[in-house]
């Protein structure tokens, strides 16, 4: 099984492109569907780190993490797979109105026709179609995109990489958050609430990772303690979860590739394969239901085969 | 490579360079010195008027203090009577990024006896100076093995019992005072959290001077042993009638107080125990703290 497979990347649909064409497409979606598991493995990661200084209990925090990441990377495949349109190819006039397709390709001359061929032939011309059209595809890479949804997507892509950014430098810097918090409470008086009842593990539940039960007095111990660092980390992390989505939408490779355009064209074939069919089976049927000697009841639409009846 | 190839080449080697940058990052942080792990007490302090009092009675404290931290080191002068009678004044300095090192160094060692070794071996280059300092006073003192090995075990007496803490027992519960870690008269102080083992390395005891059994035994060894003066020293660790305890093990001939001590089975060597948290206590001089004194053993030290 090959990693693309795991973004749901189909890549039996490459098969009429040169052997080249089609390696540099797999090693594109291979690297990006590797870079989606080390996204969501951070967002695994770190999400265990929140739930282990909100629970104290290495399962539930393994449970939340396992849970978290695999949203994250279900999330971000969703926002990546969706992100591949035909906007700036010409695919994009036939794969949103077929009809151009058979128009051009002379399809519509088959109307009345299509059932004296075997399904066979009639899939051997919807493949001559696609064919045809493989031939006409021109992109023009400038073509604008929906700014809207990019936005949308960035959005939520960066919002989640910050959350997940703090758990991450939790975890890295932990020992040192120990310390932090170590002189904090040396300093405070034990009737403090937030020496009672922060910075005091309850008898039941010792500390993990971190010795505190606040999230906040972690992540401001991590920023006074990082100061300028913290910013610095937060955007390499940051840049670490907008890359996959940067190369989808920017690479010419992936939002031009030779993939998109196979797969439209393998929609657009299906499609048109589907249409022959059905004008088939539509005569077929039709030619069927009229040599039916039929019986119709008042009280009843029941067809009943086999019973002569008078005609009118 | 064509423009088209570039970018996503480029984009897949920024994306990995950062992942290994992270990892590198996450291994390095200590020596980058990215961390600053007092500015969280600062800022609390600052931002808590009921803080700042305490804080400016603190350095009021502390610029009428003896001992003074500038630049890169920490300086300390420790002075103590010993056995024989004498007083001994010991200054020695010891660089601020070996005091953090040796914190963090503790942080990572393992929440059992093990983490004794682990600082041992790492508090050596920290406390070259205070050793110096030792040695210094065995030469021009003159001091034989015995009296030199007394005159160690006396200094790491000398401070008074603090209690350290980490888990389920903190300062201010089951009969401990509350948390303030400094070494001072009954009731005592009380240091909380003290990870993994509820113990200090040697370097954190010879500039804060608190500690309990383990950390007190744990220093006085580590000198013997740095000392290099022609005789084992050892951890011991066993129980008590106050419950489970760690003394200092010395291996040397015909101690006049022999009651009180434990064979290696490994070496066969016996080691005499000797308790560091009372003051004035010396194994010759035959003082018997504990009635109680069973299942003790030998942790070696390397």
């Amino acid at each position: 099984m090959r990693l693309s497979d795991q973004i749901g990347i189909d890549s039996d649909i490459m098969q009429k492109l040169p052997a080249d064409v089609v390696k540099r497409q797999i090693f594109i979606f291979n690297g990006i569907s590797l870079m989606l598991l080390v996204v969501g493995l951070i967002s695994a990661v770190s999400a265990t780190v929140y739930a282990l200084i909100l629970f104290h209990s290495w399962l539930i925090a393994i449970g939340v993490g396992l849970f978290i990441g695999a949203v994250v990377f279900n999330l971000y495949r969703l926002f990546l797979m969706t992100g591949l349109d035909l906007k700036g190819s010409t695919l994009a006039h036939y794969h949103t109105k077929h009809e151009n397709h058979y128009r051009e390709h002379n399809l519509y001359a088959l109307d009345g026709t299509a059932y004296q061929h075997a399904d066979e032939v009639l899939k051997g011309w919807a493949v001559t179609a696609k064919d045809k059209l493989r031939s006409k595809i021109d992109v023009n890479p400038n073509a604008p995109r929906n700014l809207f949804t990019i936005a949308v997507r960035v959005f939520v892509m960066a919002l989640l990489a910050v959350i997940f950014a703090n758990g991450l430098e939790t975890l890295m810097f932990s020992q040192q958050i120990n310390m932090a918090l170590a002189d904090l409470k040396q300093v405070l008086p034990p009737e403090d609430w937030t020496y009672k009842y922060i910075l005091t593990p309850d008898p039941d539940e010792p500390f993990i990772l971190v010795n505190a039960n606040s999230l906040l007095l972690t992540f401001d111990a991590l920023a006074s303690g990082l100061g300028n660092w913290k910013l610095w980390m937060d955007i390499m992390v940051l840049a670490i979860y907008m890359i996959p989505l940067l190369i989808i939408y920017r690479s010419q490779e992936v939002r031009h590739g030779a993939y998109v355009q196979e797969l439209a064209l393998h929609e657009i074939n299906k499609t048109t394969y589907h249409y022959l069919i059905t004008q088939k089976y539509c005569h077929i049927i039709f030619t069927e239901i009229k040599d039916m000697k039929l019986y119709f009841n008042k009280y009843s639409n029941e067809a009943r085969r086999q019973i002569v009846t008078e005609q009118k | 490579m064509t423009r088209e190839k570039k970018y996503f080449n480029v984009s897949q080697l920024l994306f990995w360079a950062l992942i290994v940058l992270l990892i590198v990052l996450s291994f390095l942080k200590s020596d980058l010195g990215l961390f600053n792990e007092n500015e969280l007490t600062r800022r609390h302090l600052e931002e808590d008027s009921l803080n700042k009092i305490a804080r400016q009675e603190a350095e009021e404290q502390d610029d009428n203090a003896q001992d003074k931290d500038t630049g890169g080191t920490i300086k300390r002068t420790w002075k103590w009577e010993s056995f024989d009678g004498k007083t001994y004044t010991l200054e020695f300095t010891v660089p601020k990024k070996a005091y953090k090192s040796a914190r963090e160094n503790r942080l990572k060692q393992s929440p059992d006896p093990n983490c004794w070794a682990g600082m041992f071996r790492h508090d050596r280059a920290g406390l070259k100076d205070m050793v110096e300092g030792y040695r210094n006073i065995i030469e021009e003192q003159k001091l034989d093995y015995r009296q030199a090995m007394q005159m160690v075990v006396s200094s790491a007496q000398n401070f008074n019992y603090t209690y350290i803490t980490w888990g389920q027992e903190p300062c201010g519960s089951g009969g401990r005072p509350p948390q303030d870690c400094k070494p001072k008269p009954y009731p005592y102080g009380c240091c909380d959290n003290v990870e993994p083992f509820a113990v200090y390395s040697p370097l954190e005891y010879a500039v804060n001077g608190a500690g309990d059994c383990d950390t007190k035994a744990l220093f006085a060894m580590a000198i013997l042993k740095y000392l290099n003066m022609g005789f084992d020293a050892e951890m011991l660790m066993g129980q008590v009638e106050a419950g489970h305890h760690a003394m200092l093990g010395v291996c040397v001939p015909n101690p006049p107080y022999r009651d009180l001590s434990v064979r290696d089975m490994r070496s066969g060597k016996r080691y005499y125990a000797w308790e560091c948290t009372q003051r004035n206590n010396v194994a010759e001089l035959g003082a018997p703290v504990w009635k109680m004194f069973k299942n003790w053993e030998v942790i070696p030290i390397r």
